[in-house]
């Protein structure tokens, strides 16, 4: 083994060795006359330094550096516009030779083997395994929350190398475990029905029914409710309020009968802050005291008509332990004491009185949501024992032994480690149980036990890749392309269909990898790599870190905006995905998913419907592609104002995929002073004067001035509030001026390549959970190329990296 | 040679030098130890604290008590303000605020994240050890990194702070942990196995990922046996008067933030008094809640975002000024409440009030607004270091200070180039 890694190093070192010669005379001097004034001995202009380039023996760096000048000088972008520009000729002789010179090092590189750094899990690709492994519901229950976040790196969290496994984690881990084994081994028989309920004796006919076939009891007969304010204690069912919720996971019908009373009362909107022109909504929550509000959950919305009884049937999934509420989800706003206190008496006099009982004064005078029964049965199950307990443990013998737990635990394991699994490596889990049932006498509780040590396992934790026999054999087995692949698309383990077919070693047929990667995308698991890579790519999860101010952006709360937003963004995603539109369209395009709400926000007065739909988009609008998008554009505000410097920097990092350098370390931010200064231009405008700041703020300003019509909430603007007209023109780092959003736009479209690379790059470091190195540039470079003979298509874009040899070595 | 001449030889050797470590001066030094203080605590709001009202303008001991410290002039005499402390190499943004305790940015460790472990969790491995709790995080904003370089989670809730030191779980609740622990254990032994074979078969990279898990597996059987030896130990008994009330009082308590920042500082107290913690980092949270104070119209956040505004500031002043006023009465109380020893908790305790937030309007890590009082360091001055180019002096050398304090024998800590000996002690 030594003497092999020794041969690479050598060869690595002879082939650069090699091309260095003819480097060496072709590019020093272009560097000593176009590059080392700003890069080398006297200023590091972006921390480059160029006129060392061959001293050092850090081979990859070097290479690494070289990549870079290529990438540079194939842009225009050095030497900058106002220096000594080198002849085409030299150019061209330049870019060969640095070309020619990486390849060979490339080539070199590619056999070091042990590139994909092995990763644990993180808390979202934990949780969803967990969920898939057990067939469990993971909503409301969520065994992860304690786990302290991933840190993401080069902007992905699923990135190995910045997933610390500490001593923090492993205890979660343990606790974990723990819950998941309780939830999942349920032996015995079904559990017993619940039929809890309470409601209004039927005694003035035609409100109330009577519930047949349901024992109430005594405090059930009582009057449900009539909910009178928002803010009224939500109804529920007082035995499951007492007793800490249902007694088993699983399916519940609550079944419910209200009406609407007084919609339109003689109280106006002003008084109740009430929207009475709305029809009485009423909502579902699923609540848990144990967890407290965390846990709160509204899972459904009902209209109420007006003084007509409606029933209704809402099943739900309810964890042992949880329970729901009914509230009015639209009723007067604020205090009822506020209502008693200042309202009331604007109405009746004789409200300040206490003694004639303001509260039954406002009973029925305003407007009321009254529920007249409320009832819940269950659990329902759709099969016995439930399929993630029977899957391992099936048909549990009589009286069970040993041999079964063995059986049980290995079909586990196998899953559990996405890999088949022997019976000798997994003995010391086995026997781990099999003590503790000698010990202790109880089978299941010995059964949880082997449960929780296989959770804990670092084979289940990590996604472990065995280090290839031959350096030059790096091809992924089949059950580690298969967990790749799951985890790219799914967050989550492979599933049996794909395991089973890297059972047969046929995973590696690019027929068969493709069809798995179509069908895995059309699979809802798929929501995964969508949340995960928005989240990440576009910045959707700072979304909500800053959120704008509650007094000054009521709408932004009421409305939910925030969700709103990201849906938005998410929508437009899948929808690119799913139909293989071209990925052109994030750039820009004629159409986005809005609901009422958040078409509102944006000023588009066409769209009628509540929930989301396509909405086709005028230029007016000023809404195609993701610049449009309020969710970036709120979460590259800091909750106060726009901040065009990042805004600008996002433009850079995530659209044309070239970050720019950290500010140098010696230089401290400016404190803004708005007093005197009018725009956000002029301060810029004084900042960028520096000659520090210069040579990067000249690229990131005018990208993100360009963005100032939209405010810190994403919404169109044309003045600042101080009544100053926003001046969204400026020049691109090429030189060419453009105005606002639309001037990005055409400088993207005019070079489609350069988003293509920007959008590839970031999904190979996702899809490979590792940081991209120079050896990877061939093949992102055989896509980029390749892109436009497929219109640009997404879907056809995940193909491409799947297949690609990256995705399947080691 | 005892303690204070160990300082006065440091001091000698002058601050530009690095320091050696002298095994034999260790040893003596550990024999013969007397530390000051035992125990530290640390205040943070994240956002920090506007500088134009925190820093006095003139230096030394006569120096006018800054309009947001107002509240503080009682504790004149134990108390040091600085002026130009702050962490070399960090720079702005909103992450400088968890770079406090340790002086380092996220992203320039990556490969090295065990360099994020913060002072007080240093700290709670040195004079922690000995207290149920080696440390205790509180409040809305962590600023605490563990050894292996994760931040770690802060308990906000009084109710349940007050569970945690204070109601020992029931007999059959103990009983049930006993076992868990005894079984993650074993757990614990079989995984370690399989790591270790598992090892042998991985690409080198891929090892030193796993011995992170192996180092980890380790630190929790640490933690797990010390939770079964403590377990044996019945908690302190007190009053729940801190957090429900009393009858005889008019004292109200409100359990939400911020007026609970009483609270969590009585439930500070207590764990101090009762030894429960030598450890306690306690941070007030950011974001843009609007506080519920007379003549507050913007939401937290927002205000830090004055551009200079006087509205703005004003409403700015009202929340700082009851952090500090808040941090003052604690003082008071520990200096009102002896420990175990006869003295002063504020005499045995080292308390740092500061933030990795120097100017929250241009998001500055420059020139940090801290303050250090008790544990028998020098107070009733204010320092102001010279600044060279970009930095003022390293924060950490006062971290230095302070582990020395505390009979840490150490004389480097994250970024420190020297210690402030010679202004504390």
């Amino acid at each position: 083994m030594i003497r092999i890694f020794l041969f690479i190093l050598v060869a690595l070192h002879m082939g650069f060795a090699q091309a260095k010669s003819d480097l060496g005379q072709t590019l020093a001097p272009f560097l000593q006359s176009y590059c080392v004034n700003c890069h080398g001995p006297k200023q590091q202009e972006g921390d480059r330094r160029f006129d060392q380039l061959f001293d050092s023996d850090d081979v990859i760096s070097r290479a690494e550096s070289l990549q870079e000048i290529l990438d540079q000088l194939n842009l225009t972008a050095m030497p900058p516009k106002d220096e000594v520009q080198p002849s085409k000729a030299e150019l061209k002789t330049v870019i060969d030779t640095i070309t020619n010179a990486i390849a060979v090092a490339r080539e070199d590189a590619r056999d070091n083997a042990g590139k994909v750094v092995m990763r644990r899990l993180n808390r979202h690709e934990y949780r969803n395994t967990v969920r898939d492994l057990f067939r469990l519901k993971m909503v409301d229950f969520d065994p992860t929350i304690t786990f302290p976040a991933d840190e993401a790196t080069d902007g992905f969290d699923n990135v190995g190398e910045g997933l610390v496994t500490s001593d923090y984690l492993l205890r979660s881990y343990l606790d974990a475990a723990r819950k998941v084994a309780d939830k999942v081994i349920r032996p015995g028989s079904r559990p017993e029905m619940i039929h809890l309920g309470s409601g209004l004796e039927s005694d003035n006919s035609g409100k109330g029914t009577t519930l047949d076939s349901v024992i109430l009891d005594k405090e059930g007969r009582k009057e449900v409710g009539r909910m009178f304010v928002k803010f009224r204690q939500p109804l529920g069912i007082p035995q499951l309020d007492k007793k800490r919720g249902v007694p088993a996971d699983g399916e519940y019908a609550i079944r419910f009968s209200a009406q609407a009373v007084r919609r339109k009362s003689r109280y106006t909107d002003e008084d109740l802050r009430y929207k009475s022109d709305e029809p009485m909504r009423l909502s579902i929550s699923i609540d848990s005291r144990e967890l407290g509000p965390s846990a709160h959950r509204v899972v459904a919305e009902y209209e109420i008509p007006d003084d007509q009884i409606i029933e209704i049937e809402h099943r739900l999934w309810l964890e042992k332990g949880f329970t729901f509420h009914l509230h009015w989800a639209n009723g007067p706003d604020g205090s009822f004491k506020r209502i008693l206190r200042k309202v009331l008496p604007k109405y009746n006099k004789d409200a300040l009185y206490p003694t004639r009982n303001p509260p039954e004064m406002y009973v029925g005078s305003g407007p009321e949501l009254h529920v007249e029964t409320l009832e819940i049965n269950g659990p329902f199950y759709d099969q016995w024992p439930p399929e993630g307990f029977a899957r391992f443990f099936p048909n549990p013998p009589e009286n069970p032994n040993d041999s079964f737990l063995a059986e049980s635990l290995l079909r586990l394991a196998n899953v559990a480690y996405r890999r088949p699994v022997s019976q000798e490596e997994l003995k010391p889990y086995i026997d781990l149980a099999r003590v503790h049932h000698a010990e202790n006498g109880d089978y299941w509780e010995a059964v949880k036990y082997g449960v929780r040590s296989i959770l804990t396992s670092p084979h289940f934790i990590y996604l472990a890749e065995t280090a290839p026999e031959n350096p030059k054999q790096r091809l992924v087995s089949d059950h580690e392309l298969a967990s790749r692949l799951s985890y790219f698309l799914w967050s989550s383990m492979p599933d049996d269909e794909l395991l089973g077919i890297a059972e047969r070693g046929i995973l590696h047929d690019p027929a068969i990898l493709r069809q798995q990667v179509s069908r895995m995308l059309a699979d809802p698991r798929s929501l995964a790599f969508v949340q995960n890579f928005t989240g990440q790519w576009l910045g959707l999860r700072q979304l909500g870190q800053m959120p704008p101010d509650p007094e000054k952006h009521q709408s932004y709360y009421q409305d939910n905006l925030e969700a709103a937003m990201r849906r938005e963004t998410e929508m437009v995603f899948e929808y690119i995905l799913h139909n293989d539109r071209s990925i052109l369209e994030f750039v820009d395009s004629n159409y986005t998913f809005l609901n009422k709400a958040l078409a509102n926000h944006y000023g588009i007065a066409e769209v009628a419907h509540e929930g989301f739909a396509k909405v086709f988009l005028k230029s007016e609008h000023q809404r195609g592609g993701v610049l449009g998008h309020g969710s970036i554009l709120t979460a590259t505000s800091n909750g106060v104002e726009t901040q065009p410097v990042v805004r600008g920097i996002w433009v850079l990092e995530n659209l044309l995929g070239t970050p720019p350098n950290a500010p140098p370390p010696d230089i401290d931010p400016i404190e803004p002073d708005t007093r005197g200064v009018s725009t956000f231009r002029e301060l810029m405008e004084k900042h960028r004067s520096h000659p520090t700041c210069y040579g990067c703020h000249r690229k990131i300003d005018p990208l993100g001035l360009a963005l100032e019509n939209y405010d810190n909430v994403g919404a169109w603007r044309t003045e600042y509030g101080n009544r100053r007209p926003i001046d969204p023109s400026g020049e691109l780092p090429n030189g060419t001026s453009m105005t606002g959003p639309s001037g990005i736009k055409k400088f993207l479209l005019s070079r489609p390549e350069q988003f293509t690379r920007c959008l590839t790059e970031k999904l190979y470091i996702y899809a490979l959970g590792r940081r991209l190195s120079f050896a990877d540039r061939p093949s992102i470079d055989r896509i980029v190329f390749t892109m436009p003979h497929h219109n640009y298509g997404f879907h056809e874009l995940i193909q491409q990296i799947v297949a690609s040899e990256e995705f399947k070595s080691k | 040679m005892n303690q204070f001449q160990r300082r006065t030889f440091l001091r000698g050797l002058g601050v530009s030098i690095a320091l050696p470590t002298f095994d034999c001066l260790k040893v003596a030094a550990n024999a013969d130890s007397h530390p000051q203080a035992k125990r530290f605590v640390c205040v943070s709001p994240i956002y920090g604290m506007n500088p134009d009202g925190f820093f006095p303008t003139s230096i030394g001991p006569d120096y006018e008590m800054p309009t947001l410290l107002k509240s503080m002039e009682p504790h004149r005499k134990d108390l040091t303000i600085f002026t130009n402390l702050d962490h070399p190499g960090v720079g702005g943004g909103h992450g400088c605020s968890s770079t406090l305790l340790n002086g380092v940015e996220m992203k320039d460790v990556r490969k090295d994240p065990k360099r994020l472990h913060t002072l007080d969790q240093f700290l709670s491995e040195k004079i922690g050890q000995a207290t149920r709790f080696p440390s205790l995080l509180l409040g809305g904003g962590g600023v605490s990194w563990s050894r292996a370089g994760i931040k770690l989670p802060t308990a906000e809730d009084p109710a349940q702070i007050f569970t945690k030191l204070f109601i020992s779980d029931s007999n059959q609740l103990q009983q049930k942990t006993r076992q868990l622990i005894e079984e993650d254990t074993s757990i614990l032994d079989v995984v370690r196995s399989d790591a270790k074979t598992l090892h042998r078969s991985l690409a080198k990279t891929d090892r030193e990922k796993l011995d992170q898990f192996l180092t980890a597996v380790r630190e929790v059987e640490k933690k797990l046996k010390r939770q079964a030896s403590w377990m044996n130990k019945s908690k302190p008994k007190v009053s729940d008067d801190v957090i429900r009330g009393n009858d005889n009082d008019d004292k109200i308590i409100d359990l939400n933030y911020p007026y609970n920042t009483s609270v969590m500082y009585d439930l500070m107290v207590l764990a101090l008094q009762t030894n429960s913690t030598n450890v306690i980092c306690y941070g007030h949270p950011g974001g843009n809640r609007l506080f519920p104070f007379d003549g507050i119209t913007l939401g937290y956040h927002s205000l830090t975002h004055h551009g200079k505004r006087p509205q703005l500031l004003k409403e700015l002043n009202i929340i700082e000024g009851f952090y500090a006023s808040q941090f003052s009465q604690f003082v008071k109380k520990l200096k009102e409440t002896p420990d175990e020893t006869g003295r002063t908790l504020l005499e045995s305790t080292i308390l740092m009030f500061g933030s990795g937030m120097g100017n929250a309007s241009s998001h500055s890590s420059r020139n940090l607004p801290i303050m250090v009082a008790g544990g028998g360091l020098k107070g009733n001055q204010h320092i102001s270091f010279d600044r060279t180019g970009r930095d003022g002096r390293p924060l950490s050398d006062l971290f230095v200070t302070i582990m020395q304090q505390l009979g840490i024998e150490r004389d480097t800590f994250s970024t420190s180039k020297s210690n402030l000996n010679h202004l504390l002690i």
